[in-house]
């Protein structure tokens, strides 16, 4: 935790620490995907919006060139980003761990630092995209033991939140709620135990340890509740990219996740079922001394 | 049977191709040079080494590149 300021910052990152992952600082603690977008263009303009320093993209067999002879990285910064493949779509712990190994050969061509890295996903389903437990660990343990940095995508489940972290993932990435729902934070007692568990020394956790959720942001509010329980950071993709006017809500996750981190930091007041006066009695015209 | 030929499948698809290397696959598939990765009998073969490994009779390889997602 921070130290209380007591003077006013001359500039916003004299307000916090960065994100650290597996030896690698963010000043962002927000991480965005690139799925999604109407065309390139507008992917772009919302990684810049949303002030994202990590963005996760996917491994496929599709052609990286467009109709118009444009490849997604014309539009990526790849000196500016640091770019986390993802294991999207893989339903096994092995086909994830070749996916990985796919994402780590295009990675290490665009000679990118996130070339050792992966955000890995091993789901259960089509339908509900779960994860699936038993093979989210088995692909943890191999990649980990393969020199993989592993971001790794589960439920909101603290137990296998604590196996995932034990297996040896850079960073714990727990669900708000199903991957492109829009239903941001359902369970906040189930996140706010994991972060407990992890996070916490007396629980035997690590303050240092990052644990991001990802998935099921709807709108900013959803990132922000997700900083305010402690969260190291939020990774979203729909959000912003099906939003109506996908720029804007780019602008409004940055803020979002910024406000919410800093209430984190600023410490929240306790809830009370009545009101409490800001302003003082005393001096109310018309009051009389003792009523 | 055309022995200058073999038989491969490349995402999925069985294909007949030249004998020669997996560079020249690539190529001869319309692939760029640059940003795809390869894998042949579910192993990565490094960029670097594309032009060292010849393509063999029965070969399963995966061609990938990076596309948006979340």
């Amino acid at each position: 935790m921070s130290e209380t300021l007591t003077e006013p910052v001359k500039n916003e990152q004299a307000l916090d620490q960065p994100l650290r992952v597996a030896g690698r600082a963010f000043v962002s603690r927000l991480i965005v995907g690139t799925g999604k977008y109407r065309d390139y263009p507008a992917m772009q303009a919302c990684l810049d919006a949303s002030g994202a320093e990590a963005i996760t993209v996917a491994v496929r067999r599709e052609r990286l060139i467009d109709g118009e002879g444009r490849s997604m990285l014309d539009y990526i910064d790849t000196d500016r980003y640091t770019i986390l493949p993802n294991t999207a779509g893989c339903f096994s712990a092995d086909d994830a761990i070749r996916v990985a190994n796919l994402g780590r050969e295009l990675l290490d061509q665009l000679d990118n630092p996130g070339k050792d890295w992966v955000k890995l996903e091993v789901l259960n389903d089509k339908k509900t995209l779960l994860p699936d437990p038993v093979g989210t660990l088995e692909a943890t343990k191999a990649l980990t033991d393969d020199g993989f940095k592993v971001m790794c995508y589960t439920s909101d489940d603290p137990v296998m939140a604590a196996k995932i972290r034990d297996a040896g993932a850079a960073s714990v990435m727990p669900a708000g709620s199903p991957i492109g729902s829009g239903q941001g934070v359902i369970n906040r007692n189930s996140l706010a135990i994991i972060l407990e568990l992890l996070k916490d020394p007396e629980n035997g956790g690590d303050p240092d340890y990052p644990v991001i959720i990802d998935a099921g942001v709807g709108t900013a509010s959803d990132v922000a509740i997700a900083m305010e329980l402690g969260a190291d950071g939020v990774l979203l993709n729909t959000g912003i990219a099906h939003a109506e006017d996908a720029l804007r809500m780019a602008h409004a996750m940055r803020h979002a996740c910024i406000a919410g981190r800093l209430a984190y930091l600023g410490g929240r007041i306790p809830m009370k079922r009545y009101a409490t006066a800001s302003s003082p009695w005393d001096g109310v015209i018309s009051y009389i001394p003792g009523e | 049977m055309n022995e200058a030929t073999l038989k491969v499948t490349v995402n999925g698809e069985a294909k007949r191709v030249e004998r020669g290397t997996v560079r020249e696959l690539l190529g001869s598939l319309g692939y760029p040079e640059r940003g795809v990765a390869v894998e042949r009998n579910r192993r990565v073969v490094p960029h670097a080494e594309l032009t060292a490994t010849a393509v063999a009779e029965g070969d399963v390889f995966e061609v990938v590149s990076l596309v948006g997602g979340g």
